[in-house]
């Protein structure tokens, strides 16, 4: 409606035709109006005056009639008046409104009149007629000739009324033809106006609707055309000028083509030559972009192909000196040993530098688990450190609960490099590493070392590549001085910087700080336990970084360096958990002496750190195995495997009553057939009513049909993955929707819990799974209570030895072909598969092994994860042989 | 001389009293006055007080006993109702208004000399002249037919009967109110029954009635005169209330041909009257 006004009204002659018709419209209605109206209204007052006044001629001329209420006189004249067109009847009442006498034609009853119905001076208008009433009176005759006193000339008597009936019908009838005479006559009046008005507007909009079509023809690009002059007026003066503008316009216009036609043909001629530039760009980048393929892919390459052999000479030097009897030839192993390190090491950094060097590395911002992150890459370097009697330490600021958004890949690169340098430049002392977070939210790395120190003069050049300290060094340390250029390239990738401080014969400090933003950890760490922690470590440092870390786990930790003062500790109250660190300083016999009274004296949980090298060779079997409530951890121990180590038990609560978990109906959702295993013996211990499923897949067809008490679950499954399937299970409606679950993972990767947010998970637990753990934590989800049975326990016990190796074997060969293949996603999960199978029997070094291949695979670095392939193997076959040997 | 206020008719009966007295006591000097009090503190050397109208009559109630005054232009019932409200006017002389009935009573012989039924309609306050009346209309061959009325009585009621039977209609004057509501019933009922009405004033013969006698301004001033005149001849006038002997007569001749009755002229027709009055006993 509104487009099709537009289109009306945007025509300039209807405009016209309205601009003169519009008024006149308005005019002729406004005056119509006013003659319907007038006339009408002189009508009725016509029709009423007329009423009045034969009404007051009746009552002037009747009186005598009504006074003697002669009916004859009353009637005749009634039917005379009655004769008058307009009137349709007359009624005569007297003085109590009684009618008298009422023509046939008046339209009232007679008993509508009353003395409360007097009309008055008014006229009243009843069914269709106009009624006009007057008094009568009997007027007096002045028959008196004088005025002979003072009374006043007395009013007649009222004799009664007399009221005429008009016929309002009639005077309708009139009104309407004054309506129709009157719209009548307006409308031809507007309709002789509007053609008029059409008309002229015709004659002026013509001459301008073909001025219109020459500008549209002009505009439509008819440059030819013209307008004629048909009149010599003010639109000829227009069609003129019109004319003139289009002259000018096709003139412009064909100067334009021809400048056009030029620029066009230069333009060409650039695009030509910008397209050839283009292609030789597009060449030259592609060109660049395979040579960096290829790089990469060749570096890659390289990694694994020169580690591979180089660790399999290592490992099997390592087998060949321990089968060989003469000390020479075992001497000679140990030296073809740390030369293949040596060679190992340089490969590792002239390969890592020339990465860095090609500009294939690429920076990947992530959200990162700092304990991760760096307690397993100090992990990795303190075995070398503790090898020549060099304390490692990792204190992290115990503030720190939030992840740093960076990558953490370069993180691991930087810290790895500066501890292994100062592991490599330290002979005597500690290495300590401490993290924290600045107040502008950098990340600050410190690495400490009381080594060989640099000198003031060789410090600008120290992070130059192919740069040490002096010849010498390089002669005594070995290396290939790419260690700090790779670092600074790290560190100037992430846009941080570096700094070093340095005294020679002292020690160094190197003091990386790095840009990074701040994401809270999902989910939220645990709250610390209520009780006391001990810290025993004879070192104040050492005291420092375990008190920082058992501060996460416990409201108070008490720190004590000396046997005495752990004794006065002891005595003084109870304690909820203890950690000693195993000094490579202190006498190894009194070690043993106070870890043999704590362990026989103590009941709660005792974590020792212990050098891998020292669990091997220093500490008396007996001692390590068979001890519950002792967990023999690595040095330096991590965050998670002392949470695991030291947190408290139900056990330990005092509950006196036995639990029972029988008949809690469990399902074990595991691929895994070993860890399946494992489970399986131990839930018949407890005497659950337990199913068990291999994949997500079918852990859901069995969940649809059936209801269970307690959902075991492992995350890592072929197709359909445990997040998956327990999302798919915790849908609105399902029998299982609301059933606990507890997840069984060995993967403490930070998006594994973002992945469990999508889900509702009552508990998660690490692998191996500890047995009380996760009793305690089945019976507090079913429900139960009570203090777990001795026979419960010691399910480990009934695994063969050999299938755990054969599985350990298996799983290695996957991750070997997986990381060969490049398919790093395999690699993860059989490495995370292997991490849980291998902590089942809790031997040492191949836990330690396999968490360090864990890492690696997790972090992408193919070249060492292969290399610690070769080396779990090795450890392996080692434990393998061990395990027959004692067996026979 | 007093005026009760400037109606014409006081003025034409001063000037007819002035004159007639002139040609009987051409010694007389006549004031005149219009404001009782000025008239009554200046007439202190006056021989005779004379008050026109009914309003000068209450003006000179304060004259002193003893001493004369005559009242003009009074009806009969003003002054009856005065002297009963004053008794000192018993002291004054007073010619009113009103014609004695047997003048009426000659006017209709006069002109409707085989009339019979003499129709005589009386209102409350000329009941008391009934018996008069009737005995002058017997005595002029009538056969009085009498009618009363109140104000409050349905006039068709009582004079339909009358007029339909009547020859004739004599309207005795009575208070001015009753005079003027009874007119209108009496000439319509007496013009469709077609029996003439004789009245008492010119004024009911424009109104339709047939002929009246009446006291016109000229006869009050002329026998007024004539009254002073014989008054000062004799040493004073006669205290009492005097009817008229003058009158002035009145024909409606369009009523007369309307109902078809033979009116001699007003001279023969005065003639007549006198000759009546004279033939009286």
């Amino acid at each position: 409606m509104k487009r099709l006004w537009r289109a009306i009204a945007g025509r300039l002659q209807v405009r016209l035709l309205l601009i003169g018709s519009l008024p006149l419209l308005l005019a002729t209605v406004l005056f119509t109006s006013y003659a319907i109206f007038s006339r009408q209204n002189d009508l009725l007052q016509r029709t009423e005056s007329f009423g009045v006044r034969t009404a007051e001629y009746l009552a002037n001329t009747l009186d005598f009639a009504l006074f003697a209420k002669d009916p004859a006189v009353l009637a005749s004249t009634a039917t005379d008046i009655q004769s008058v067109p307009g009137i349709l009847g007359v009624a005569f009442l007297d003085q109590d409104r009684r009618v008298l006498h009422a023509s046939p034609g008046f339209p009232r009853r007679a008993q509508d009149f009353d003395a409360r119905d007097d009309l008055g001076e008014q006229a009243r208008e009843v069914g269709g007629a106009l009624l006009v009433e007057r008094v009568v009176y009997a007027r007096d005759w002045g028959v008196n000739d004088y005025v002979t006193t003072w009374e006043m000339p007395r009013r007649g008597n009222l004799l009664g009324w007399v009221v005429v009936a008009l016929d309002l019908e009639e005077a309708r009838r009139a009104q309407d033809t004054i309506v129709v005479t009157s719209v009548g006559i307006g409308a031809v009046v507007l309709g002789s106006a509007l053609l008029m008005s059409l008309v002229l507007a015709g004659s002026v909009v013509a001459p301008v609707r073909r001025l219109t079509d020459v500008v549209a023809r002009l505009r439509g690009g008819d440059l030819g055309a013209r307008a004629q002059a048909t009149t010599s007026d003010e639109l000829a003066e227009l069609a003129e000028g019109i004319n003139h503008l289009g002259e000018t316009v096709a003139q412009n216009q064909r100067e334009l083509e021809r400048q056009v036609a030029q620029a066009t043909w230069g333009l060409r001629a650039t695009l030509a030559e910008l397209r050839d530039k283009n292609l030789d760009l597009e060449l030259s980048t592609e060109k660049a972009e395979a040579a960096n393929l290829a790089k990469s892919d060749f570096l890659a390459r390289m990694s694994h192909e020169l580690r591979t052999p180089l660790t399999s000479i290592q490992g099997f030097v390592r087998l060949l000196e321990s089968s060989l009897p003469d000390a020479a030839e075992r001497n000679y192993c140990r030296i073809i040993d740390t030369a293949s390190l040596s060679l190992m090491a340089l490969i590792d950094d002239i390969l890592e530098f020339a990465r860095l060097q090609s500009g294939v590395q690429r920076v990947e911002l992530a959200p990162f688990d700092l304990f991760d992150a760096l307690e397993n890459t100090v992990r990795l370097l303190a075995p070398i450190a503790h090898g020549k009697g060099v304390e490692v330490y990792l204190e992290i600021d115990r503030e720190l609960s939030d992840c740093p958004v960076s990558d953490v890949s370069a993180v691991r690169q930087i810290v790895n490099n500066l501890v292994g340098n100062a592991v490599k430049f330290t002979t005597v002392g500690h290495v300590q590493v401490r993290c924290t977070r600045l107040a502008d939210g950098w990340l600050q790395i410190l690495v400490r070392d009381t080594g060989v120190g640099i000198a003031a003069e060789q410090r600008e050049q120290i992070f130059d590549a192919f740069q040490q300290g002096d010849s010498g060094i390089a002669r005594r340390f070995g290396g290939s001085g790419l260690g700090l250029a790779i670092t600074h390239q790290h560190v100037d990738m992430l846009g941080g910087r570096i700094a070093l401080d340095s005294q020679l014969g002292i020690g160094s400090e190197f003091r990386v700080e790095l840009p990074c933003r701040w994401q809270s950890a999902v989910p939220p760490p645990a709250a610390p336990q209520p009780g006391t922690a001990v810290v025993f470590d004879s070192t104040q440092i050492g005291r420092d970084a375990a008190c920082a870390l058992l501060q996460r786990l416990f409201r108070e930790v008490v720190c004590v360096g000396s046997f005495d003062d752990l004794i006065d500790v002891l005595a003084s109250r109870p304690i909820a958990a203890l950690n000693v660190n195993w000094s490579l300083s202190e006498p190894v016999s009194a070690q043993l002496a106070v870890l043999r009274h704590v362990i026989d004296e103590l009941r709660c949980p005792i974590a020792i750190q212990v050098p891998l090298a020292a669990l091997h060779e220093d500490i008396p079997a007996e001692l390590v195995r068979g001890q519950d409530h002792v967990r023999w951890l690595g040095k330096p121990g991590g965050l998670e495997e002392l949470r695991n180590a030291l947190w408290p038990r139900l056990s330990d609560r005092g509950v006196a009553q036995a639990a029972d978990l029988s008949g809690v109906r469990v399902l074990v959702v595991e691929d895994n057939p070993l860890s399946r295993l494992l489970l399986n013996k131990l839930l018949a211990r407890t005497g659950c009513d337990y199913l068990e499923a291999a994949d997500g897949r079918a852990a859901i067809e069995i969940c649809q049909a059936r209801r269970f008490d307690l959902l075991l679950f492992d995350l890592h499954m072929p197709e359909i993955t445990g997040v998956e399937a327990l999302r798919q299970l915790q849908q609105p409606g399902g029998c299982n929707a609301d059933t606990p679950v507890i997840v069984l993972t060995a993967d403490q990767a930070l998006d594994i819990g973002r992945e469990l947010s999508l889900v509702r998970v009552a508990r998660v637990l690490g692998k191996p799974f500890d047995e009380q753990l996760l009793l305690e934590t089945m019976l507090t989800l079913s429900g139960r209570s009570g203090m777990l049975p001795a026979a419960w326990f010691g399910s480990r016990a009934e695994l063969s030895r050999e299938a755990y190796f054969d599985e350990i074997d298996r799983l290695l060969s996957v991750v070997d072909s997986a990381l060969s293949n490049g398919n790093q996603d395999g690699a993860r999960e059989s490495c995370h598969q292997l991490a849980g199978i291998v902590a089942i029997f809790r031997l040492g070094e191949l836990e330690q092994l396999t968490q360090l291949l864990h890492s690696l695979v997790r972090v992408s670095d193919v070249g060492r994860a292969a290399s610690m392939v070769v080396q779990l193997r090795i450890e392996n076959d080692a434990q393998r042989r061990q395990n027959r040997r004692q067996s026979a | 001389m007093i005026l009760a206020d400037e109606a014409p008719y006081y003025g034409e009966a001063l000037t007819s009293l002035r004159d007639r007295l002139t040609e009987l006591r051409p010694d007389a000097v006549v004031r005149t006055h219009t404001d009782p009090g000025k008239a009554l503190a200046e007439g202190g050397e006056a021989d005779l007080l004379v008050a026109i109208g009914s309003k000068a009559l209450g003006a000179t109630r304060a004259i002193p006993a003893g001493r004369g005054a005559l009242h003009l232009f009074v009806t009969r019932d003003d002054w009856l109702q005065q002297v009963a409200r004053d008794p000192g006017l018993t002291q004054h002389s007073a010619l009113v208004l009103d014609q004695p009935p047997v003048h009426l009573v000659a006017l209709a012989r006069a002109l409707l000399p085989k009339a019979r039924a003499l129709a005589i309609v009386l209102g409350p306050v000329g009941r008391r002249h009934l018996e008069a009346v009737r005995d002058e209309a017997e005595g002029l061959g009538f056969e009085p037919l009498i009618g009363t009325l109140d104000a409050n009585d349905n006039p068709l009621a009582v004079l339909s009967p009358l007029v339909r039977v009547a020859d004739a209609v004599l309207v005795v004057p009575d208070n001015a109110d009753f005079n003027s509501a009874m007119a209108k019933w009496l000439l319509q009922l007496s013009f469709r029954a077609r029996t003439p009405v004789i009245a008492f004033s010119n004024a009911y013969v424009r109104a339709g009635a047939l002929a009246s006698v009446f006291t016109a301004p000229e006869d009050v001033g002329r026998e007024g005169a004539e009254l002073i005149a014989a008054g000062f001849t004799a040493g004073g006038l006669p205290r009492e209330m005097r009817l008229p002997r003058r009158y002035s007569l009145a024909i409606n001749r369009d009523v007369a041909q309307a109902l078809g009755i033979e009116v001699p002229d007003e001279a023969v027709c005065r003639q007549r009257i006198d000759a009546i009055l004279e033939g009286r006993p």
